[in-house]
Formats: structure tokens, C-alpha cells, sequence
């Protein structure tokens, strides 16, 4: 059936179980409030439009603090309102789902898709040595499953998991044959429900002795070491043989397979590597494939964010290239050609010396 | 030559007991601080209406940020400000808990006024107690929203001035008017009957939380002697004699009894 | 402590133990609250005492003069005390 990226990611919430939801509207997300608005109160289940996005991800850590399975959604100026939320639910280790669907910034920006939280998703939004999973659909079928995904990530490791989308995939509408999927939950004896016949449970992030605040981001760290060791996810198309290879993800990763299949009718054997877990980033298997290839082009719709990442895994083995738009613009197909082609010039090997 | 024989103690009848829901933790908080009577009736509330095996409280930034490790029931840590907001989230997901926040000025009426505003503005189901010394205790005794004209703070060390830095926010007055909020009411704990009538006030606005009527919050004046540079006693006489002309004592709204009228109690 | 002496035929004089106030002295931090409080003016802080917490606790200084009103437990910010009466004479 024909869905629209937004009500889709709505509807596998739900399917997946959420209990509450909590948002505010903002462009180019509203549609999935709405949904949620209609859906919810159907189901018996919490609805709250609140005042602010500050509102909504502070009501998300009181609902999730009880264990309810809980979805707050946004769009980038939003999300930077969150930023201290996430902090807090970091810090507590209470998992939620975050959506953001992601629009033109800095400030108020535009309302046309971006990529450009890249960093803000990946770097922690708020303050403190903490990281949270980041991932990162390419097709509404994709981020209909990453929602399951994201809430039994969320509460396997106690901790909020974003999903990173962007203003076209949240609005364009595709046919899809959604597949929900409903995590199985787990009680995990941490959640607050009345001390009735048990010692009292507080959550916190505040530890007010360095030695004890040491020792909770020392189990904080252990627990992202673990994550980074089974959650890493990413797709390759084309690479078994590709002598340049794209980096993308989400609506990027789309454009470029486009360039790819135009790339390799003319002979360039053209590949591409697309992370799905955007934290953990899939550096290890990017390091692997790295040596073998000429050039890399990372395609991202910002002024360069993953292509930090990019280097850092491939760390100088190979020529790394970047190309950008911003502002909500999409790059299209012939761009991205062309800056394989580019790349694949520079990085012509040296004649006759 | 007369013998000294001693009786077993007479039995005792209990007037007043440390109440359970206390914990053993000696508070932190310094000699004479109101904080420390106020989570005493808090406790003995809870006691007394047995709501301890149900309630989730929500604890704010400020000197009481330690709450809930003296009030023994399940808590959750609020960023600043953010209280009203949480204790949506956590009444919203538990409709049978009993959800109160504890708040002092900075953090109900600077930072947080967005969320007290909107919870009140709902109706949210929750009862807040919001402590008003009119001071930044806990970060060094800076200016609050609620200090008073001419008060001396280290953020004012010349007095407040109104032309500068405005006048002192009658935030529980303001959230009166809002239909959601059922009760709102001021007490404070300068001596011994004022206590008593504030408890009966934080009282009543439990029982408006498990009626189902609506937010409940009781504003309670109390003291900082050290960031007054008082003492304990002089901070009393201080609450009693000037607080209370900035910040009159009494019932302000309590729509369960009375839904047209307002009155003082 | 309040004593009551009961003299008997038998030459022992019983002594009764009456004790209205508990206090945790290790609890106070000497605020003098509840010495402005009460009523009878019997509440004084112990200079020849320092307790746990570094603070000169409260002490009950007449014991027979205390009615058990309790409000030096109303304005305790530390829960220090507790209040008790005698059994009513049946």
C-alpha cells in the first residue's frame, strides 16, 4: 500500500508496541504527531501534544522512567531543544525512540530535507561523555523495520536510540509491504511503580562524588563497547568487484545507487558502502575495503559531517573525496556521477616519472 | 535503711514519631532549613494517607535535589525546571500512581515556567510542592524570581530593584486562573501553627490529586538561613513579619469546594 | 526523667521512670528552633556536648514542666524528636 514516510515510521511504533507518545509540531514532521494524535487515544494508549519539544522529551523520560515503551518525534531545531533531555536519558539509562526527521539548518534553517545532524545524532546532542545508536533508514520499508529495531535496541541496552530520517523520506510516499514487528518486553526490575513490597528505586543521573560518577561512566562506556561490538550494521551494493566506492546513507544512499548504475553503463566500476548504524559506525568493515579501492566519494546532504568518520576509518589508506549539498537541496544523480568521475581523475596513477 | 527499687518505664503513649517513610540519611541540608520541616510533612502525609507503596515522586535541581534520598519512595530525577514536565510522562504511563514534584523558586518559577504552566494548563493529575525562600540556595545565594524588593542576594548585592530586575513573580497566583489548576494555595512554616495549617494545606491537595480533579500545588514560604545570614530564628521572624507582605498566606483557588469562588483560608 | 516515688509498707521505695521526649541527639544540628518553640521554655542546646554531625544537641532541661504539646517536633527540621504522654488513668 501507498505510504507516506512519517504516518509509516507512526504506524510501526505502534505496531511495536509503544505505549506513549509525546511530540510538537514542526515541519517536516507533523504528519507523524497526527498520526499518533488519531491513533493512540484509539488504542487506549498516551497521546501528549506538549507545550514545547523541551516538554515532550522531559515527558518521555518521566513515562519511560515507569517502563512504559515510549516514541518521541521531531525535526532538527526540535531535536536541539532535546539535546539536554538526551543528556538526562543517557545519564539515567532510560531507553526511548527518538525520530528526527531531519531538515536545512543551522538555526531555522529551511524545512527541505538535510543531513546535516550528522554530528548532533552521533556526536551526543547534549553535554557528557556519552553515546547513543543511531539509525539510519534509506527507504520507508527500511525505517519501518529500524522502528521495531530501535525499540528493542532501546531497552536491550537501556538507553535512548535515534533514528535519523530525513524531510523527503518523512514525506514521499511509496508503496510499501509494511512488516511490523513487536520487540518481546523484558522487565528489567529497575522501572518505578510505587515501592509497594520492595526497597524504594530512584533514577538518577546525578552522583554527586567523582569516584562514584568514575565508576557509573565506566559502566556507561562498557555498555557503548558492547554495543559497538554487535550492533554495527551497513549494506554494500556493488563492492565485490568496485574500484570506487560511495559512502552514503539514507536519501543520499538512494541518489547515489542511481549514480552507480549510470557510472558502471559507462565502465566505471563504481560501488557503494551504506551505513545503516550511523553510531556505531561500521568502521572496521570500511577499513577492510578500503585498501583495495582508488578513491572513496562520500555523498552527504550537509557541508561534510560522516565524511569525518569516513576518514577516520580508512585513516589515509586511500584518497577520500566529498560531495555536499545543503540548505534542503538534494543532490541528483548527474552530480554524484560527476564527482566520481572527478575523483576518479585525481586519482589517476602518476605517468612516464 | 530504705531499699531503691525502679519500675519498668510507664508505658508511653505516642504523640509524635519520627515518621517511616523518613529515611535514616541525616539531611544535608543546613541548621534551621526550612527543606527539612517540609519533607517532614511530606513523609508524615504520606504516612498518614498510606500512599507510600504507590507514589512516584519527582525530584528538581536546588538544595532538594537530594530528596529522594530521605523520602523513601520511588523517584525520578528531573533536569531543572523539567519536573511538571516528567511528572506528566510518569502519571500519563501510571494513572494508578500518586505523583507529587518537589520544586524550589529557581526551578518553578525561572527556569521551569514553561512546564508548571502547561501541567496546570492540562489539568495534569499530580500535586506540586513548591518551596519559596526567595533565594538560589544551593548554587551560593543568588537572586530568585520570588526574592523580595530591596533583598540583598549575592546576584543583587546593592537589593533587588524593580527598574533592573522586575518585581518578585506571584507565579501560584498566576496559575490560579487557569481552569486545570483545582487547588492553589500559600502556607508557610514560620512557627508551629502556621506549619500546622500548611500541612493541612499540602493535605488537601493530595486528597485533590487522588479525587481526580485536576493540578494541585501548595507554595510553601520557608527559609535559608544561611543565604539570608540569618539565623535559624531570625529567618522565622523574617518569614512571618516581611515575606508574608509580599506573599499573603491563605487558599487562592480550590475548585473542588468552591468552583466559582476563590477564598482565604 | 520525672521520678515518682511511691513509699510502701515494705520499706522499698519504687521509683517511676517518665521519659516525654526522646531525642536523637546524634540527629540535631543544634538550630535552636525548637527552643524558641516551646511553650515552657525547657529546651535548651548542651554547650558541654558535641555531637556526631559537630553541632551542640537539644536537651529537655525540666522534665516535669513538659506537657507533651509536641511543638518542638512540629518545627524540627531534622525529625530529632519524639513525643510522648502517660497512659490516661483508667
Amino acid at each position: 500500500m501507498l505510504m507516506k514516510g512519517n504516518e509509516a515510521m507512526a504506524e510501526a511504533a505502534i505496531q511495536a508496541g509503544c505505549d506513549a507518545y509525546f511530540g510538537y509540531p514542526i515541519t517536516p514532521q507533523a504528519e507523524l504527531l497526527e498520526w499518533m494524535a488519531r491513533r493512540m487515544p484509539e488504542l487506549g494508549r498516551v497521546f501528549v501534544q506538549a507545550e514545547s519539544e523541551l516538554g515532550a522529551i522531559n515527558m518521555a523520560l518521566g513515562a519511560a522512567a515507569t517502563g512504559a515503551r515510549v516514541l518521541v518525534s521531531s525535526s532538527s531545531p526540535g531535536i536541539s531543544l532535546m539535546a539536554e533531555g538526551m543528556s538526562y536519558l543517557a545519564g539515567s539509562e532510560v531507553p526511548i525512540v527518538l525520530i528526527n526527521v531531519m531538515r536545512g539548518g543551522p538555526g531555522l534553517g529551511s524545512i527541505g530535507a538535510s543531513q546535516s545532524d550528522y554530528f548532533q545524532a552521533t556526536k551526543g546532542h547534549g553535554h557528557g561523555d556519552y553515546r547513543v545508536p543511531v539509525l539510519a533508514p534509506s527507504s520507508i520499508a527500511e525505517a519501518v523495520a529500524l522502528t521495531a529495531d530501535a525499540f528493542e535496541l532501546a531497552e536491550r541496552y537501556r538507553t535512548p536510540v535515534m533514528i535519523l530520517a530525513d524531510g523527503v523520506m518523512g514525506q514521499a510516499m511509496e508503496p510499501v509491504v509494511p512488516v511490523y514487528r513487536m520487540p518481546a518486553r523484558t522487565n528489567a526490575g529497575w522501572e518505578l511503580a510505587g515501592a509497594a513490597d520492595r526497597a524504594p528505586r530512584v533514577v538518577r543521573s546525578l552522583h554527586l562524588r567523582p569516584e562514584d560518577l568514575e565508576a557509573h561512566n565506566r559502566r556507561l562506556q562498557a555498555k557503548f563497547a558492547s554495543i559497538t561490538e554487535r550492533e554495527t550494521r551497513w549494506a554494500g551494493e556493488d563492492l565485490e568487484d568496485a574500484e570506487i566506492v560511495i559512502v552514503a546513507y539514507g536519501t543520499a544512499a538512494r541518489v547515489a545507487r542511481t549514480a552507480i548504475e549510470r557510472a558502471r553503463e559507462q565502465g566505471l566500476r563504481a560501488g557503494l558502502f551504506r551505513p545503516i548504524s550511523l553510531w556505531p559506525f561500521p568502521s572496521s568493515a570500511l577499513a577492510t575495503i578500503a585498501p583495495d579501492l582508488r578513491a572513496i566519494v562520500v555523498v552527504e546532504m550537509s557541508a561534510g559531517q560522516m565524511v569525518e568518520d569516513v576518514r577516520l576509518a580508512v585513516e589515509g589508506r586511500t584518497p577520500v573525496f566529498f560531495h555536499g549539498r545543503t540548505g534542503g537541496m538534494v543532490p541528483t544523480p548527474g552530480e554524484v556521477v560527476d564527482a566520481l568521475n572527478r575523483a576518479w581523475a585525481l586519482t589517476a596513477p602518476a605517468e612516464g616519472r | 535503711m530504705i531499699r531503691v527499687q525502679t519500675l519498668a518505664p510507664s508505658p508511653r503513649r505516642v504523640i509524635y514519631r519520627r515518621p517511616d517513610l523518613l529515611t535514616d540519611t541525616s539531611t544535608h541540608y543546613c541548621p534551621g532549613c526550612g527543606h527539612g520541616i517540609i519533607h517532614r510533612l511530606v513523609a508524615e502525609l504520606l504516612d498518614e494517607m498510606q500512599l507510600g507503596p504507590t507514589t512516584i515522586g519527582v525530584a528538581s535541581v536546588g538544595c532538594s535535589v537530594f530528596a529522594y534520598d530521605y523520602l523513601a519512595v520511588d523517584f525520578v530525577e528531573a533536569p531543572h525546571g523539567r519536573a511538571p514536565a516528567v511528572a506528566t510522562g510518569v502519571r500519563r504511563a501510571r494513572p494508578d500512581a500518586f505523583v507529587f514534584t518537589y520544586q524550589g523558586d529557581g526551578d518553578l518559577a525561572a527556569i521551569g515556567t514553561a512546564e508548571i504552566v502547561h501541567a496546570g494548563a492540562r489539568g495534569e493529575r499530580i500535586s506540586v510542592i513548591f518551596v519559596n525562600n526567595g533565594i538560589y540556595g544551593m548554587t551560593g545565594g543568588q537572586m530568585a524570581p520570588t526574592s523580595l524588593l530591596g533583598q540583598r542576594t549575592t546576584s543583587s548585592p546593592g537589593g533587588r530593584e524593580a527598574l533592573t530586575a522586575g518585581y518578585p513573580i506571584p507565579i501560584t497566583e498566576m496559575l490560579a486562573l487557569l481552569p486545570g489548576v483545582s487547588y492553589a494555595a500559600r502556607g508557610s512554616i514560620a512557627d508551629p501553627q502556621l506549619i500546622g495549617r500548611t500541612k493541612a494545606m499540602v493535605r488537601r491537595a493530595f486528597e485533590t490529586q487522588l479525587s481526580g480533579s485536576g493540578l494541585s500545588i501548595v507554595e510553601i514560604l520557608s527559609t535559608c538561613p544561611v543565604g539570608w545570614g540569618m539565623t535559624p530564628s531570625e529567618s522565622m521572624e523574617h518569614l512571618a513579619r516581611d515575606v508574608v507582605q509580599t506573599y499573603p498566606l491563605g487558599v487562592i483557588v480550590d475548585r473542588a469546594k468552591s468552583p466559582s469562588a476563590q477564598g482565604k483560608g | 526523667m520525672a521520678i515518682a516515688v511511691h513509699p510502701s509498707r515494705s520499706g522499698v521505695r519504687a521509683v517511676d521512670i517518665f521519659a516525654p521526649l526522646d531525642v536523637a541527639v546524634d540527629r540535631c544540628k543544634g538550630c535552636s528552633l525548637c527552643v524558641t518553640a516551646c511553650p515552657k521554655g525547657i529546651l535548651e542546646l548542651d554547650l558541654a556536648v558535641v555531637n556526631a554531625l559537630g553541632y551542640h544537641p537539644v536537651r529537655l532541661i525540666n522534665t516535669a514542666a513538659c506537657t507533651s504539646c509536641a511543638l518542638c517536633a512540629r518545627v524540627c527540621p531534622d525529625a530529632v524528636f519524639g513525643v510522648f504522654a502517660r497512659p490516661r488513668a483508667t
